[in-house]
């Protein structure tokens, strides 16, 4: 299958020699220093931020959440053994912020507050290719798809959402994902697929 | 669907396409101030707790943790110890713990409850050395049977140990 082509500059893309760069940084926060700990978020903030932002959303709950997950990692720092890398724990302790933060949303309404598309997104190759063949009405706007597929994304469980999201729109493998969730990887592989289908049918009216 | 079921190609193009939902320009620039601001202030308005304080820098020298855990064993068993040794019943024969049977009365004279009430023409209790010593601990009321140990206060219930008991001996006198 192809894989679809990455964004340069983007989350998705792996954080440049983090697992070896950050050590130092580590073993500086985890003796209280606050400086090495700001060039540790530094180095992680914009794929924290996206992990809470496409679960939620919702940009404010979004920018509360990742914060939270930076402060919670900042007193748990203490715990953290180094069994996996920092930006596997720090990626997991963002995923349970999130977690507790929607289950306690459940029952509340919702309100999406999307941010705005940045100037490569009208000319992502693979994008325009998608809506030329599969959308002869033109009027789907890019803020339609853009407002669908998120409505879509939230009809999903969490964990459906959060393998989707850390799989497919922010590029982990497999046993990345299994550690940060806590499964195993076949686990995350058939919650893949599943969330899949159901996005799969649910945007299917979009895109005849 | 133009796909088949299995076939997410377009799907995951979609779903990449969700990496363009970028924060306003600039938003990071700040970002990491405001937790590092966050984090600060949170630890200004909570304070550690004394004890927390005291046990922060075991976090990090697990030796030193160890060795004070040691200390802290060590001088539990030696205060376990020294109250054992305080407890302990020296064994003079000043301490008396044998029961004192009602029926025989204080200062060994059989009397009756109401015969001790009675005390006209006596003068008072006079020491005397030749009778058996007296103890509270056998001083039971409805108690019956002489010389058991039926009515045996539990060690230390009225004498605490290690407190020499004055031994007061009385004696009814007729005069």
């Amino acid at each position: 299958m192809k894989e679809p082509p990455a964004t340069p500059g983007q989350p998705s893309d792996p954080p440049p020699g983090a697992a070896q760069d950050d050590r130092p940084l580590v073993a500086r926060a985890k003796a209280g220093d606050l400086g090495a700990y700001d060039q540790l978020i530094q180095l992680y903030q914009q794929r924290i931020y996206g992990l809470c932002y496409h679960l939620t959303s919702n940009h404010e709950d979004a920018n509360d959440l990742a914060q939270d997950a930076f402060i919670k990692a900042w007193k748990a720092l203490g715990s953290f053994k180094g069994d996996s890398s920092f930006y596997t724990w720090i990626y997991r302790v963002a995923y349970n912020t999130c977690l507790n933060h929607l289950k306690t949303r459940r029952h509340r309404t919702h309100h999406i507050s999307l941010n705005d598309l940045d100037h490569n997104a009208e000319h992502d190759p693979g994008l325009v290719e998608l809506i030329s063949q599969n959308t002869p009405r033109r009027e789907a706007s890019l803020a339609e798809l853009q407002k669908s597929l998120n409505d879509a994304l939230l009809k999903l469980s969490e964990e459906h959402r959060t393998v989707v999201v850390l799989h497919d729109v922010q590029g982990l493998p497999h046993d990345e994902i299994a550690k940060i969730m806590g499964c195993n990887p076949g686990t995350v592989r058939s919650r893949l697929f599943y969330a899949r289908q159901q996005l799969q049918a649910w945007l299917s009216d979009l895109r005849k | 669907m133009t796909q088949p079921p299995e076939d997410f190609t377009d799907l995951r193009r979609m779903l990449a396409w969700k990496r363009h939902e970028t924060p306003p320009p600039g938003y990071f620039n700040g970002f990491s101030a405001k937790v590092i601001a966050r984090i600060e202030a949170s630890e200004l308005a909570a304070p550690l707790p004394w004890w927390r304080a005291f046990l922060a820098p075991l976090n990090w020298q697990r030796g030193l943790a160890g060795a004070n855990a040691l200390i802290c064993v060590g001088t539990g068993l030696v205060g376990v110890a020294a109250y054992q040794a305080a407890r302990s019943v020296p064994e003079d024969d000043n301490a008396v713990w044998a029961p004192l049977p009602l029926q025989a009365g204080i200062g060994g004279h059989s009397r009756s409850p109401a015969g001790l009430l009675d005390t006209a023409g006596t003068t008072g209790p006079v020491f005397s050395s030749d009778t058996g010593p007296v103890s509270l601990a056998g001083f039971t009321m409805g108690a019956s049977s002489g010389g058991t140990n039926d009515h045996m206060a539990p060690p230390g219930l009225f004498s605490p140990p290690g407190i020499r008991q004055l031994q007061p001996r009385f004696v009814f006198s007729d005069r």
